[in-house]
């Protein structure tokens, strides 16, 4: 049984309307994306901005109520539960944001950050929050000295270790990571990565790892889902995805990564003209505005993800 | 027992707090925060320190002038404070005064009845002073009406720094709650409370109070009048904040810590009170404090017009007020300026602790002694002087093509909390046609070295030493005009965040426009001809319709295009490009990145090209420079940079990269990370800067600072190990 599951799961925002206003075509962030991720796996969901990746995370925590579809995490239906009935699962998944800066209270020290996931929950006496609290900035690796500080005082490396020690402190199964590294100075990135990857070892951890860097979902990710104005177009495992990228946005945005080799001499492959605006999207395919091998299909109906073998998935008319 | 000890645990707490808030304080501060005690100590003590009951007519005494005190051989008055006789020398005794008696009840004309002496008594009769009848003692006179002044101005502390108080209290309270909620809620909660908030807004205030003071009955006794008035003052005031308030609620709503502590599960209640209020507090702390100036002001206004406290009973204002009749009277001028003086250190004394407050508030505090330092870094003369060369560089191979030749730079900025040496000591050449690629992490200075090549550094910053050779010119050395000359024309600047660096004020078509009338000479029709021209070249689908456009109207892509098109705009021999398409997606940076390699082919020009991506400098650097710390640690041509990386910070930089296609290799490679962090430029390490993080540091490392030695062919090193042409690290892994 898979930990995390979602079905054609829908996120629109409405727009404009109000008091005597027709309200415009709302922004389709995401629109029917089918997710999968199982026990200690992690999945990758890369996209360029705009694509709905974030949003697809937030959805997926019910941080923001989605407009169609199902989420099913561990067996149960979670979709239309209130915000009481959610309290109890909101142990079991967490997240990590983007930005270090903004994703601490900048007036709470830090002991107190990381005490608060306890206050919620009501668990355990003041002392022994205390001594979870020490645990639990060791194991990300800081030093219990940091306790009394104040966010804006560490580096925003430091920072993100802090937002990831308040995600693991209730022990949760599933952490949606939205971006974890892209903020960071590349050295620092490197030391992230391998600490999620140690957690993820040490507590059993499912990992959603949206990002948009391409190498650096390679590194860690067991499979791959690539996102396109609100849709999945293509997913496989990792190996087989970045070895053998079907759909021609992959293809495109593979060959778009700058390679630190500069001997390695590439056919760039250039995509025409600019994301599409997610409040209307291109008919049928969304991505025939910008692809080389257009057909007039493309622009008349919509692929579906189609399971070509191996778990490979692709949504495009072509293959 | 258990809530005893909690009770002092708590009152520990807060004499900590208060302590640690004193501490931080700067002596001005601390003197206002006295006075203000001082005041309201003396409100609260103003019955015993009042001689009198401070609506007791004297009726013998109209406009009767201050006592004369003497003592000893002085004399004090409030009219006449530096009298003193010298005849009988310098004898301090018991002080005493003289009864006074009306001699012209027409002129208010008094004389002291010297037959008796009175004495003064402390403490007697629950006084602070006070003397025998039949003398009184007017410290400060009696007015037309026979109130004894003194004791009229220490009752009206009391109803004067209240009003200040409770209004604040009140219309704070009000207000917070009321605007966090709606803020935070949004929706149609938030658009019934803004559409209450404007509609007590456009009540008019002045009209209702006039209202209030005439139905109020006049039988209200003054505490309930003092009552009526605050809170009327209060519920005027309360709609304005909650309106702000709301603003900055909203903002923190939708920050990531909110969104963090709801995915905890915390409930809205929570939320509220834990993350928006405290995220408010800062701001309606500082309006406060601030705000309780303008109860006060506004309580002395209504007197003014007979709406405010009325007689007998005693306020500020109204004091104030009283005194105004009789402005032209020089010889009671106290009348006026005591109540005046009052209130007018009262204001202060909270406007400057409500800037402390806030300062306070903000966790990032900053000193007033680093203020003063900052004042004394701006007078140092920056660099005009062509300095001699320090370090033995040799930089064959690099030197005879230079186009653009840059030596032992330093740029240093001064800030509060000391001196930061963003740029310490760079040198490098830029070859015709050719690009330098800069690489660094943040806080390293690549960006601080870009803009000082153009003088474009602003205080704090200065540009203390260095010599910038540009086509025969030290550009260091030239004056405003000629440096404005070189700027967009010669050498030109694309920045990283094409959001922020384009006017969003201002159509594209004015600012392609601009750039070139700065620099050339050209009519009106020829320039917009041009401004397309440029806008094809970049690569713009219909520049037509490009051109009427401002910026936010483009997406990410096409403003980093009108970028590089103004730069362009008059053919720059050096193109510096500050993390171009970091802010851009990977598609789009493919384009952006192509642009450049074409016109680079096509114009001839060159380009410095700063990144913390090695991917972009192996595709477009021929030479490259690493910079750790203000420093440069690694200089080679770009080849050299990835297949012999000297330095262990290249080395390190390299290996913590994940490389597309890893997945494909049979092991799984784990990435290995520099560990530590980026040094505080505020506290560098000594010797060399790298070595905490460095795998081979040794002890020298510690101690001193190791030169940039050649090491290849055009290949330089900051190291003392990789310096060797022997040197004994292991390869890096190959690419």
């Amino acid at each position: 049984m898979n930990l995390l599951e979602t079905k054609n799961l829908k996120k629109h925002f409405p727009r404009g309307g109000g008091f005597l206003q027709k309200p415009l075509p709302p922004i389709r962030a995401v629109d029917g994306v089918n997710l999968k991720i199982g026990k200690k796996e992690t999945v990758g969901l890369v996209g360029e901005s705009g694509c709905g990746k974030t949003t697809t995370g937030w959805v997926i925590l019910k941080l923001d109520e989605p407009t169609e579809g199902k989420i099913i995490f561990n067996g149960k239906d979670i979709t239309d539960l209130s915000k009481t009935e959610m309290e109890p699962l909101r142990r079991e998944m967490q997240i990590i944001f983007q930005d270090p800066a903004s994703s601490l209270p900048p007036r709470m020290r830090v002991g107190r950050i990381l005490e608060e996931p306890f206050i919620i929950h009501k668990i355990g006496s003041r002392k022994k929050r205390r001594e979870k609290v020490v645990e639990l900035l060791q194991e990300v690796g800081l030093k219990p000295s940091h306790l009394k500080s104040f966010p804006h005082e560490f580096s925003g490396g430091q920072r993100q270790r802090i937002g990831i020690a308040r995600a693991i402190a209730l022990n949760p199964k599933l952490i949606i990571a939205d971006e974890p590294v892209s903020a960071l100075d590349v050295s620092i990135q490197a030391q992230i990565i391998g600490l999620l990857e140690d957690l993820q070892e040490k507590f059993s951890l499912s990992y959603l790892f949206i990002a948009h860097d391409l190498s650096v979902v390679e590194h860690i990710s067991d499979r791959v889902m690539v996102m396109y104005v609100g849709k999945i177009v293509e997913e496989a495992e990792t190996k087989e995805l970045y070895g053998n990228p079907l759909h021609p946005y992959t293809k495109a945005l593979f060959s778009a990564v700058p390679v630190p080799d500069p001997h390695l001499k590439r056919k760039r492959i250039i995509l025409e003209g600019d994301l599409p605006n997610p409040a209307s999207p291109p008919s049928g395919c969304r991505f025939h505005t910008r692809c080389q091998y257009a057909k007039p299909e493309c622009r008349e109906e919509e692929p579906k993800l189609k399971d070509i073998g191996a778990g490979h998935k692709v949504a495009c008319h072509l293959i | 027992m258990k809530a005893k000890t909690i009770f002092m645990v708590s009152v520990v707490k807060l004499f900590e707090k208060i302590r640690y808030i004193w501490r931080r304080m700067n002596w001005l501060v601390r003197v206002m925060i006295l006075i203000l005690i001082a005041l309201y100590i003396m409100a609260a003590l103003a019955p015993v320190i009042a001689p009198y009951d401070y609506r007791k007519m004297h009726r013998r005494y109209p406009d009767a002038p201050p006592s004369t005190i003497y003592i000893g051989s002085f004399q004090f008055s409030f009219s006449n404070p530096y009298f003193f006789s010298k005849d009988e020398g310098w004898k301090i005794e018991r002080p005493y005064i003289y009864q006074i008696k009306l001699t012209d009840p027409l002129e208010r004309t008094y004389e002291e009845l010297k037959d008796k002496k009175y004495y003064l008594s402390f403490f007697r009769d629950g006084s602070f002073f006070s003397v025998e009848e039949p003398a009184r003692i007017f410290v400060l006179g009696t007015d037309k009406n026979g109130w004894d002044l003194f004791s009229r101005l220490m009752m009206a502390a009391r109803v004067s720094l209240t009003i200040g108080f409770i209004g604040v209290l009140i219309s704070f309270g009000i207000g917070i709650l009321v605007g966090s909620a709606s803020g935070y809620f949004g929706g149609w909660t938030d658009d019934i409370i803004m559409r209450i908030c404007e509609i007590m807004m456009s009540i008019p205030g002045f009209p209702l109070l006039l209202l209030l003071s005439m139905i109020i009955p006049p039988q209200f006794s003054s505490t309930m009048r003092l009552f009526m008035i605050v809170t009327v003052l209060s519920f005027i005031g309360w709609p304005g904040l909650a309106i702000t308030i709301r603003g900055m609620a909203a903002s923190i709503r939708s920050r990531e810590y909110v969104m963090a502590a709801k995915a905890l599960g915390a409930n809205n209640w929570r939320i509220i009170t834990r993350y928006i209020i405290p995220g408010v507090l800062n701001y309606a702390i500082i309006s406060a404090t601030l705000s309780i100036p303008g109860f006060m002001l506004g309580e002395a206004g209504l007197s003014l017009i007979g709406l405010g406290i009325r007689e007998p009973d005693a306020s500020w204002g109204n004091l104030l007020t009283a005194a105004m009749q009789n402005i032209s009277r020089l010889d009671v001028m106290w009348w006026i300026l005591v109540p005046g003086w009052f209130i007018f250190i009262s204001i202060m004394a909270f406007n400057f602790i409500g800037d402390f407050l806030r300062d306070c508030y903000d966790p990032r505090m900053r000193n007033i002694y680093g203020i003063a330092r900052l004042f004394m870094w701006n007078l140092l003369p920056s660099a005009r002087i062509e300095s001699a060369r320090i370090e033995k560089v040799a930089q064959e191979g690099l030197v005879e093509k230079g186009l653009l030749k840059v030596e032992n730079l330093r740029t240093y900025f001064g800030t509060e909390a000391g001196i930061v040496k963003a740029v310490d000591g760079v040198g490098f050449s830029v070859r015709k046609g050719k690009t330098l690629g800069i690489v660094g992490e943040s806080a390293c200075g690549k960006s601080v070295t870009a803009l000082s090549l153009l003088r474009l550094i602003q205080a704090p910053g200065k540009i203390l030493e260095g010599v910038v050779l540009f086509d025969g010119k030290n550009l260091l050395k030239l004056n405003k005009h000629q440096i404005r000359r070189v700027r967009g024309k010669d050498i030109s600047m694309i920045f990283q965040e094409p959001m922020t660096s384009l006017d969003p004020m201002f159509k594209i078509e004015d600012q392609i426009t601009e750039a070139i009338l700065e620099h050339e000479n050209l009519k009106k029709n020829q320039t917009q001809k041009k401004a397309l021209d440029l806008l094809e070249l970049v690569g713009i689908p219909s520049p037509e319709r490009a051109i009427g456009c401002y910026p936010h109207e483009l997406s990410g892509g096409m403003r980093q295009r009108v970028m590089i098109a103004i730069a362009l705009s008059c053919n720059p021999q050096i193109l510096i490009a500050d993390e171009p398409t970091t802010a851009l997606d990977v598609t789009i940076q493919a384009q952006i990145l192509e642009l450049l390699s074409e016109l680079k082919q096509k114009i001839g020009m060159s380009m410095i090209m700063i990144t913390h991506n090695l991917g972009i400098i192996a595709e477009v650097a021929d030479d490259v420079v690493i910079m750790y710390a203000g420093k440069i640690v690694e200089y080679a041509p770009v080849d050299e940079i990835f297949l012999k990386p000297k330095h262990p910070y290249t080395r390190g930089l390299y290996q913590s990269v994940p490389r597309l296609g890893s997945s494909a290799l049979k092991i799984k490679q784990k990435l290995i990370s520099i560990p530590g962090n980026v040094p505080d430029p505020l506290n560098l390490p000594s010797g060399c800067s790298f070595w905490p993080r460095c795998p081979y540091a040794k002890e020298i490392c510690k101690k001193k600072e190791p030169l940039l030695k050649k090491v290849g062919s055009g290949h330089l090193v900051r190291c003392w190990f990789s310096s060797h042409r022997n040197s004994r690290l292991q390869p890096a892994i190959g690419g």
